[in-house]
């Protein structure tokens, strides 16, 4: 189990890199509300990864084979993580 | 199904974000194990099904066996290469099924766990997963869970925590995860360490959350509780006062909020004011007969100005001429009567045709006569100086017709504007005196403020010591002794080594690769 000091540094190298990227924190939070989607309904699966590609997070998706859990929690962390960080005025809208 | 090339942002972020997922999102481990599992699988191994899956270790698809789950995981590596023997049949006991029935199968019996472990005595012996005991697996792990967060279990936690951390007592933290997870022993040790510390991580991430929950509802509660005080301490609380005037009338509802303010004059006060109602009244009738009385002095004024333009209508010279035409017809029979009387003279005396020289070219005349006419001449002249003087006379009278005019226009609104004075005075009496009579209203009004204020920083100071402790509180409230043990626990090198030792793992044991072990499991 992670610390409380891993969390928070690895919350810190997250937000820096969307800052670095210039990635939109809203559209971070959409797919994260669609990635949570997904583990409600698993065929929402394909239109959640060819949302990370229309993104240009990915370049290509494979739609054979089995969900990717990690894949998943990273973009649900990620929204909670971006959440957090607006609301506390870290990480602009 | 996937993304078969990452970008470089996720690829990049992807693995240390879910190594803190469950802490960033505790009810994400469940989410993706309901995802994964059956419902009515036990609440253990629906963590233990989505902690594996976000790992990435585990190949999961949604309708598998948990047991082909776990299995995955331990393929994939979350038991990674210091799992030595894992049976093929370790994850198809009846554990995993959720149905509620005593493991029978490859596990040994946990007889001695509750006895010795972590939880006293009170859980039955034997209570574990593996044991002989028909207790279904689901209801174990809530009854050790509302036992870990009961002030004994936290208590015993603490110990063992300690003990653990200075002696590594590795039977006691087998037992404790066995009576914690339902899972038994053998169980256990087939899942490896790694496996051990994804169960415990998953449900110290779910007692962090549900204790952080609960602490943060603590913390809620306390400030609306204070907020209500506070509110109560600021409402306003107008204060009854009666004066020789009139007394203050306030209303309130069952709340105790003011609804309604007003006051009642007294008898003295209203007597004056019927009084004053009367002199009002003809006030207002003599305001309205005002206009009539006055009137005349319009009609008035639109003759002087008439008689004005007739003055202004002449031209100064005009005016001289008429002077001396109206001055000249009232001297003309008095002249002729003297040229008579200075004729009738000289016939009567016999000189009516005698001249006399005058010299210089001037021609020869009678001396009466050229004195009776240098008499006449020298008249004429002081009329006219006498006519233009009048002249001026007249326009400035006519002008001053007008001056007289106007004066008596504007007194024709200033009377009828004076008419209002007896009414407005009478009024404005009868204002001062409702002012006197509204006084005790005003007056518990300023008091009930001034007590209000009073309260209400008397309630503010109460309330923010209130959300004061509940913020003070909030992290010990939040501070979840279960969750942190097992997720130290789980993450203790002396725990790992005494389980790897325990399930006769030896840092120098051969490692298996994920070949050799789909080998072993036959998949």
């Amino acid at each position: 189990m992670a610390t409380a000091q891993e969390v928070q540094q690895a919350k810190r190298d997250l937000i820096e890199s969307i800052k670095e990227e210039g990635l939109d924190p809203n559209m971070l939070m959409q797919l994260g509300d669609m990635a949570e989607a997904v583990l409600k309904d698993q065929s929402l699966y394909p239109q959640f990864l060819q949302a990370v590609i229309d993104n240009d997070l990915a370049e290509e998706a494979d739609l054979s084979g089995e969900i990717d859990y990690q894949l998943i929690g990273f973009f649900v962390a990620t929204r909670e993580i971006v959440k957090e960080m607006m609301a506390s005025g870290e990480l602009g809208a | 199904m996937g993304l078969k090339k990452l970008g470089k942002w996720v690829k990049k972020n992807i693995k240390p974000i879910a190594a803190v997922a469950a802490v960033v999102f505790p009810p994400l481990i469940p989410a993706i194990g309901a995802a994964l599992v059956p419902a009515g699988a036990s609440a253990v191994v629906t963590l233990a099904a989505g902690a594996a899956a976000l790992s990435g270790a585990a190949s999961a698809v949604s309708g598998d066996k948990p047991s082909d789950i776990l299995k995955n995981a331990a393929l994939g590596g979350i038991v990674g290469g210091t799992v030595a023997t894992v049976a093929p049949t370790a994850f198809d006991s009846g554990l995993f099924s959720g149905s509620g029935a005593a493991a029978s199968g490859t596990a040994p019996a946990a007889s001695t766990g509750v006895t010795n472990g972590l939880m006293g005595s009170t859980l039955p012996v034997g209570a574990g997963a593996g044991g002989t005991q028909a207790v279904a697996a689901s209801t174990l792990g809530a009854t050790a869970a509302q036992y870990l967060t009961s002030p004994a279990g936290v208590s015993a936690a603490t110990q063992v925590a300690s003990d653990v951390a200075s002696k590594g007592l590795i039977g006691d933290v087998l037992t404790k995860a066995s009576q914690l997870t339902g899972l038994s022993e053998g169980t256990l040790g087939q899942l490896g360490s790694a496996g051990v510390q994804a169960l415990l991580s998953g449900y110290a991430a779910s007692k962090t959350a549900d204790t952080q929950r609960q602490a943060a509802q603590t913390a809620a509660d306390a400030q609306i509780e204070a907020a209500r005080i506070a509110a109560e301490a600021a409402r306003f609380r107008p204060v009854g006062v009666t004066t020789r005037f009139g007394s203050s009338n306030f209303g309130f509802d069952a709340q105790g909020n003011v609804i309604s303010a007003g006051y009642t004059p007294s008898a003295e006060i209203t007597g004056y004011q019927e009084r004053l109602k009367t002199l009002a009244g003809q006030g207002m009738t003599d305001i309205e007969g005002a206009r009539a009385a006055y009137q005349p002095l319009t009609g008035a004024a639109q003759s002087l100005f008439s008689l004005g333009n007739q003055y202004l209508a002449k031209s100064p010279e005009q005016a001289a001429q008429d002077y001396i035409t109206k001055q000249q017809a009232l001297i003309t029979p008095s002249r002729q009567t003297q040229l008579a009387e200075v004729q009738n003279r000289l016939f009567q005396q016999g000189r009516g045709g005698a001249a006399t020289a005058q010299g210089g070219n001037l021609m020869n005349t009678n001396p009466e006569l050229a004195a009776y006419y240098n008499s006449l001449a020298q008249q004429d002249l002081v009329l006219a100086a006498q006519a233009d003087e009048e002249a001026r006379r007249r326009i400035e009278f006519g002008s001053g017709l007008f001056d007289t005019g106007a004066n008596l226009q504007g007194r024709y609104y200033t009377g009828q504007t004076a008419a209002y004075a007896p009414f407005a005075t009478a009024m404005d009496t009868s204002v001062g005196l409702e002012n006197l009579a509204q006084q005790p209203m005003t007056l518990g009004t300023q008091i009930g403020a001034k007590t209000t204020a009073s309260s209400a920083e008397a309630g503010r100071l109460l309330s923010s010591g209130i959300t004061g402790a509940a913020a003070t509180m909030l992290p010990s409230n939040a501070y979840s002794l279960t969750g942190d043990v097992l997720g130290g626990i789980s993450q203790s090198p002396l725990v790992t080594s005494a389980i790897d030792k325990a399930f006769g793992v030896q840092p120098q044991q051969r490692t298996y690769t994920v070949e050799e072990l789909k080998t072993i499991f036959g998949t």
